[in-house]
């Protein structure tokens, strides 16, 4: 089942040696404002599919009540999360003068007339497609460069609608809640949009949608 | 421009098992509908309206030819990002711009009428 294989916690935290549960723990005594990201592949109340942790950069681990494992809160979100492969960079690194073909990730992507899955591939790309183009979506949303990317491979991988567009793109959608520990949530639909033909993915954003005021399902 | 606004296209949905659940054909404006799609009056073939409307709201998007000029003259099809076999570059890349600037949208949610359909300043160049 797919939802099982973004499931991992380790995988998300990668670079730590603190399992995720002794993590949450250790968020709550430091009353660390935390955002899980959960990814569904149905509707609100659908099954949860992912869940990535993404800790406030405003933390700070001297905060740590005695007994509570220091834990490095204060690191960005690229630090904690490492996207499912085959991702193949976990920075986009298109400054300038970075070739429109360099690629930025390369991503599992659910095969739309047939079973299996096929590969999409971020180009840096320039004002048209790619990273350069989507570039500042990744504002618009939550969590930075990695929980996008996350979105974006949550939503290529577990699609719950994949539309054949007219134009020579696909566009795939997939729900996402940004869970709040303060007992509520917020769903949003994440678009991505790559071509038919080659799998590159033309632009991604993500659109708010209703907060609900109960703890995520 | 106009064919790709006002087509359909084959929509796979799938369950929270992965399961396909049901196909159908979905409009590209999705809650959307064309009202209008011309060249401004009084400026001609430099600007072309698209008119909007959804759930009550009209929404003017106006495309100016002096923000694509690069691609107005342009009928070539970049095999990098324009997949389509039938539509040059200019109606492909405005439409994914009229798809994420204003059909993503809930029309209640727009609190403007016009909108200046363009590439962002900050886009990054290569």
């Amino acid at each position: 089942m797919p939802a099982r294989e973004h499931s991992g916690k380790e995988r998300l935290v990668p670079n730590v040696n603190i399992p995720y549960r002794e993590m949450q723990a250790a968020a709550r005594q430091l009353q660390v404002p935390v955002i899980r990201l959960r990814a569904a592949i149905a509707a609100a109340a659908a099954v949860m599919v992912a869940l990535s942790c993404v800790l406030s950069g405003t933390a700070m681990a001297s905060t740590a009540p005695a007994g509570v494992r220091p834990m490095p809160v204060t690191a960005g979100a690229s630090a904690w999360y490492v996207a499912s492969a085959p991702v193949i960079a976990a920075t986009p690194g298109c400054g300038k003068g970075a070739n429109v073909r360099k690629v930025v990730a390369t991503y599992k992507a659910k095969k739309h007339d047939a079973g299996g899955y096929r590969t999409d591939t971020l180009y840096c790309g320039n004002i048209r497609y790619g990273y350069r183009h989507l570039e500042p979506h990744i504002g618009q949303y939550f969590g930075g460069w990695a929980s996008f990317s996350f979105a974006m491979a949550q939503t290529l991988k577990a699609p719950a609608t994949i539309g054949v567009q007219p134009n020579g793109n696909y566009k795939e959608t997939a729900p996402i809640y940004q869970c709040f520990y303060a007992g509520y949530y917020v769903i949003w639909t994440f678009i991505v949009i790559p071509e038919i033909s080659s799998g590159a993915i033309v632009t991604a954003y993500g659109s708010k949608g209703k907060t609900v005021h109960e703890s995520c399902p | 421009m106009r064919e790709i606004l006002l087509s359909t296209g084959e929509t796979a949905f799938y369950g929270p098992d992965g399961r396909l659940t049901e196909v159908k054909q979905v409009p590209f404006l999705e809650q959307w509908h064309l009202s209008e799609l011309d060249f401004d009056p009084d400026l001609g073939r430099s600007r072309l309206v698209c008119v909007l409307t959804g759930a009550g709201k009209t929404v003017t998007a106006t495309i100016d030819a002096s923000d694509f000029p690069d691609l107005r003259d342009n009928t070539s099809i970049s095999p990098e990002w324009n997949g389509s076999a039938a539509y040059h570059d200019l109606a492909v890349h405005l439409s994914v711009l009229i798809q994420e600037q204003i059909l993503v949208r809930d029309p209640a949610d727009i609190r403007t009428d016009q909108i200046r359909i363009r590439i962002p300043a900050d886009r990054a160049k290569p």
